[in-house]
């Protein structure tokens, strides 16, 4: 993992902007002149767009490709078929590979180009926890559930075991008390990124999301039993064994006529 | 691949389908074409899959119908994804397994009331879990085997 220091001074700009002299230091003799900038500032419009088109023609002319349908992912195959590939999120630059010299390579050149700092192996990403051991990979959102539960009051609650009441069936209810959209809409999207490392959440946060439109006082207590179960799994995270065999297995199962309301069914599928 | 839930997916399906063998299979079509696209990553990334991709179904007329190209009363309707999971089968890409309900991991993915053993072992048949307890036996055996290796290799060199 690395990071780049002070990352959007690094852009070039292609128009021109000006930007006034900062108060208690102007020029003497001129003080209603202003600068032109050369290179990009923070709090510029342009100043994340010039960042990425510059880091991008860099990883172009070092010969990585592209990626079409995710533009932050570089890949670089070499001669003998080693692999590289690098993933940037703002001024965070994460890569992976199987080749040690390249890996090597990669970072002289990217200090000598940009002025970054080597975090060694990746241990905390957007929230993410990753702990790399010699037996596997573990990831976790330790923190960010906690900061869920934080936000919306939860941490003090009772932990239950499973995410709904079972047999507990959700519909419209469009006569329930109504509740503020907003709030529900920000439980939802909080948990929506907890299923990146918790898929046993993952079914009762897409049927809570499909009422965001008008909740109510029922599909809030919902919500609020998936923050309790939360409560009791927030250090849960998933485990990938080192050494197990290549091969693909996927689970593929439906329900029939799930939706109370329109009767159609809900379907679910897992890669292992 | 490791014992752990890398991709998953959990949706309300766009159509009303007028069986569980139609909807079941609805899935298998929309989970087959996950393969392909993973499988295509995989290759990439240098691990191509020698053989078809097992895919565990929890309703065996799906599974029927995936191999068989005779054409059945009630499921006439299921025309696209009918050619698409069946090319899919015959080129080797996917294949359908049937597995009991209790085996079933994607079961978490779309039922409510599942009782509270059967959602834990679920659960942690994908994977999820908290923080391994490293294997201290495996990891004292290997040090007592690398002292031993370099106490006989000073008893060799003297």
């Amino acid at each position: 993992m690395l990071d780049v220091k002070s990352v959007f001074l690094h852009g070039e700009l292609n128009e021109d902007v000006f930007a006034e002299q900062p108060k208690g230091y102007e020029k003497k003799g001129s003080p209603n002149k202003v600068y032109k900038l050369k290179k990009a500032l923070y709090g510029l419009k342009q100043a994340p767009r010039s960042w990425f088109s510059r880091i991008e023609s860099y990883f172009v002319k070092e010969g990585f490709q592209k990626c079409h349908s995710e533009h932050t992912l570089f890949v670089k195959v070499s001669k003998e078929g080693k692999i590289l590939i690098v993933s940037i999120y703002v001024d965070g630059l994460i890569f992976i590979g199987n080749d040690e010299s390249m890996f090597e390579d990669f970072k002289n050149s990217m200090i000598l180009e940009f002025d970054m700092s080597d975090l060694g192996r990746m241990r905390y990403f957007l929230g993410i926890e990753v702990l790399q051991r010699d037996d596997g990979i573990y990831i976790c959102q330790r923190k960010y559930a906690m900061e869920v539960l934080r936000r919306f009051g939860m941490e003090e609650s009772n932990y239950v075991h499973n995410p709904i009441v079972p047999g507990f069936r959700v519909c419209k209810d469009t006569d329930g008390v109504k509740v503020d959209v907003n709030f529900f809409k920000q439980m939802v999207g909080s948990l929506m990124y907890l299923t990146a490392t918790q898929p046993d959440l993952m079914f009762v946060v897409s049927l809570v999301s499909r009422y965001m439109e008008q909740p109510t006082e029922l599909h809030l207590q919902v919500l609020k039993r998936v923050l309790r179960y939360l409560k009791g799994t927030s250090d849960f995270g998933i485990f990938y064994k080192k050494g197990r065999s290549d091969d693909l297995v996927a689970y593929a199962d439906s329900d029939y006529a799930g939706d109370l309301d329109d009767k159609k069914s809900t379907f679910g599928f897992f890669f292992l | 691949m490791s014992l752990g839930a890398f991709s998953w997916s959990s949706k309300k399906q766009p159509i009303v389908t007028l069986s569980t063998t139609e909807a079941e299979f609805v899935v298998a079509a929309y989970c087959a074409s996950q393969v392909v696209w993973i499988r295509r990553i995989m290759e990439k990334l240098g691990h191509s899959q020698s053989g078809s991709t097992v895919m565990f179904c929890d309703n065996s007329s799906t599974i029927k119908l995936s191999k068989n190209p005779g054409l059945h009363g009630r499921c006439k309707h299921i025309d696209v994804r009918f050619r698409f999971l069946r090319d899919l089968t015959k080129e080797g890409i996917v294949k359908l397994v049937f597995c009991g309900t209790q085996e079933q991991i994607a079961d978490v993915m779309t039922k409510l009331p599942l009782k509270l053993d059967i959602f834990l072992k679920l659960r942690s048949l994908m994977g999820v879990c908290r923080i391994p307890e490293v294997n201290w036996q495996l990891s004292l055996r290997v040090v007592v085997m690398r002292y031993f290796m370099f106490c006989f290799s000073l008893f060799l060199l003297e």
